[in-house]
């Protein structure tokens, strides 16, 4: 075994994603093959409908692919079942989306509780590591706030937080800058990066941003379903 | 967890969850009420039947409850002393029961005569309370053949208070004897059949007139404590040894078949309306559970995205629908039961709206009553209501 395939954490095979709209055939996803190393900063980037968000969806166990394999960790998560796919992204997955999908009824730090609760940690314990995650990503003074009374980058950095709080194996970004103004995104960025160097967490983006391409380390580029480069 | 998040999701849209909550307390306050309402009838015709018309229990011959003939008669003198020695028992009353012919100067018909000693009388049957002061007493006065009778028959009779009646019966002897009574009292009830058909004289007049002897009767009307059916077969199953053979010992309920169907019928009608109308708040909490669940879709996917299962999902969202409903279903019982509690005191007049149930012998001023049985079942099916109407739209949420 290479030293590649000893810290590849995912393992992608011949995946293919077909989506049929009445007579047409759509290849969203054509033949993928890819590994993810751990601690990789990766983006993967493609004019849209080029099938970037459905990669991050079957790697993150959000969608099934028509045919092919998703292994994380050597598990295949394509063969889990719908409970097993939850169980599977609550543990093992941090997700960050477009629009921050926070819970808007939560403070900043319930937020990033719930992941924790859900995966069962008393609740003094989450509360101390969501408290630890927000000043990390520089949120500390704002841990009481509710999403719409943060901006929209510190509501980014609080779905950081969050995506972390589970200890995940990986981070899947869909756009996560999408919705950002210049200085924001940088700050995400920067926090992201310095996550990624210090902790070794793996991060995949999916991203049109030129600041995001610009700090990843590995780009991977897709083409009508196809990685081209 | 669950809990905590549900709370604040009750108070996202917080004119959504008023509008349920003001719904649910509506037809919770309408349900106790509606209860509290027919039971109040319901317990006002058993009241009125049993303390006025009926008493709990009855003793006669089993051959004078077949046949109404006037020698079928039974030896009352240790009985009562021994039925009165009962704690459950307030009273004991021996009637002679005769049936006559009752003729006035404008009609003649058929009628039913009870002849009692007035005093103990009065401790099975409230009828002495019925006769308003003007039209006269219960055989206050020492007056021979004096004889009480219903407002239903003064009417029909075209009597009044100190009209002449003449009754004609058959006596011991079988020959026909007719005798002049004079109208003393005229009672009042809430059963028109009941005014027409009953007519009351001193038990004296009646053995003088009869030849009955002093010591026999035709009945024994026993009164109790309370009309719950426990003591009623407790009182029975104990004075039953006590008869001789051929004496039969009868509760209310045996006695009036129909009262008794007729009182399961409007428990069932109660519990039908109530059925109907936690019924129809169950659809109202679907659709208000539906479109709350709809419109976090999208948020519900997202949960489900970062790892709540579906069984949490379904969870969180009966957790919100209960959290409603019982708090709905607290207020509305509350101001439900505030209510029958208020007008079970001073009673609701229906007279202008029911005034036709009279005829059936339902009083028209009704006083609202609710157990602390119905109460719990009320609370019970409110909560029930809660989960199931949760149950469908959490399954919406987490289809995939």
């Amino acid at each position: 075994m290479t030293k590649e395939e000893q810290d590849s954490i995912i393992e992608i095979n011949n995946l293919s994603k077909i989506y049929q709209e009445d007579a047409e055939v759509v290849k969203a996803l054509d033949n993928i093959n890819l590994n993810i190393n751990k601690g990789e900063f990766t983006a993967v980037v493609g004019p849209s409908g080029s099938g970037k968000t459905t990669l991050l969806n079957m790697i993150g166990g959000l969608d099934k692919p028509t045919s092919g394999t998703v292994a994380v960790d050597g598990m295949d998560v394509t063969k889990l079942s719908i409970d097993d796919l939850i169980n599977f992204r609550r543990d093992h997955v941090g997700f960050v989306f477009q629009a921050y999908n926070l819970i808007p009824v939560l403070t900043a730090k319930e937020n990033v509780m719930f992941v924790m609760d859900l995966q069962g940690i008393p609740t003094q314990q989450s509360s101390v590591r969501a408290i630890k995650l927000l000043k990390n990503v520089g949120l500390g003074d704002r841990i009481n706030a509710r999403p719409n009374k943060l901006s929209g980058g510190q509501q980014q950095r609080v779905a950081v937080a969050r995506a972390l709080a589970s200890k995940p194996k990986f981070i899947l970004a869909d756009e996560p800058t999408a919705n950002l103004d210049g200085k924001s995104a940088e700050t995400l960025l920067d926090i992201m990066e310095k996550m990624n160097e210090e902790e070794n967490m793996t991060f995949i983006f999916s991203t049109h941003d030129p600041r995001v391409m610009q700090k990843a380390r590995r780009i991977i580029t897709l083409e009508d379903g196809k990685i081209v480069r | 967890m669950i809990l905590q998040f549900a709370w604040k999701n009750i108070g996202r849209n917080k004119v959504r969850s008023a509008v349920i909550l003001l719904a649910i307390t509506l037809g919770l306050t309408a349900s106790v009420f509606a209860v509290a309402f027919m039971n109040g009838m319901i317990n006002q015709k058993v009241e009125d039947t049993i303390r006025i018309e009926m008493t709990h229990l009855q003793i006669n011959t089993q051959k004078f409850i077949d046949e109404n003939e006037i020698e079928d008669v039974l030896a009352d003198s240790i009985l009562e002393s021994r039925i009165r020695s009962i704690p459950e028992v307030i009273g004991v009353s021996p009637r002679i029961l005769l049936t006559v012919m009752a003729a006035t100067s404008h009609k003649t018909g058929g009628a039913q005569v009870v002849a009692i000693d007035p005093e103990k009388e009065k401790q099975v049957s409230r009828l002495y309370t019925c006769i308003p002061d003007s039209l006269g007493n219960f055989f206050s006065e020492n007056i021979p053949n004096s004889i009480v009778v219903g407002r239903k028959f003064a009417e029909k009779y075209q009597v009044q208070l100190h009209s002449k009646i003449i009754l004609s019966f058959v006596n011991l002897e079988e020959e026909q004897v007719s005798a002049a009574f004079r109208i003393c009292g005229i009672f009042h009830t809430n059963n028109p059949a009941y005014e027409e058909a009953k007519m009351f004289i001193r038990a004296n007049d009646a053995r003088a007139l009869t030849g009955i002897k002093a010591d026999s009767i035709h009945e024994m009307a026993i009164q109790l404590t309370n009309n719950k059916d426990k003591t009623v077969a407790k009182v029975q199953t104990q004075i039953t040894p006590m008869l001789p053979n051929g004496v039969e010992i009868r509760n209310w309920k045996e006695i009036s078949p129909i009262m008794g169907v007729y009182t399961g019928f409007m428990q069932i009608e109660l519990m039908i309306i109530v059925a109907i109308i936690l019924f129809a708040l169950g659809f109202g909490i679907v659709n208000a559970n539906l479109m709350s669940v709809l419109e976090r879709k999208q948020e519900l996917n997202m949960l489900m995205a970062i790892g709540m299962n579906r069984k949490k999902v379904m969870q969180l969202i009966v957790t919100e629908s209960t959290i409603l409903t019982l708090l709905g279903g607290f207020w509305g019982m509350l101001i439900g039961l505030a209510i029958a509690l208020a007008t079970g005191k001073t009673g609701i007049d229906v007279s202008a709206s029911l005034g036709s149930y009279q005829q059936l012998g339902i009083a028209t001023i009704i006083h609202p009553l609710i157990t602390f049985n119905q109460f719990v079942i009320i609370a019970v099916m409110v909560v029930i209501i809660g989960i199931l109407s949760a149950i469908f739209p959490a399954r919406m949420a987490t289809k995939p």
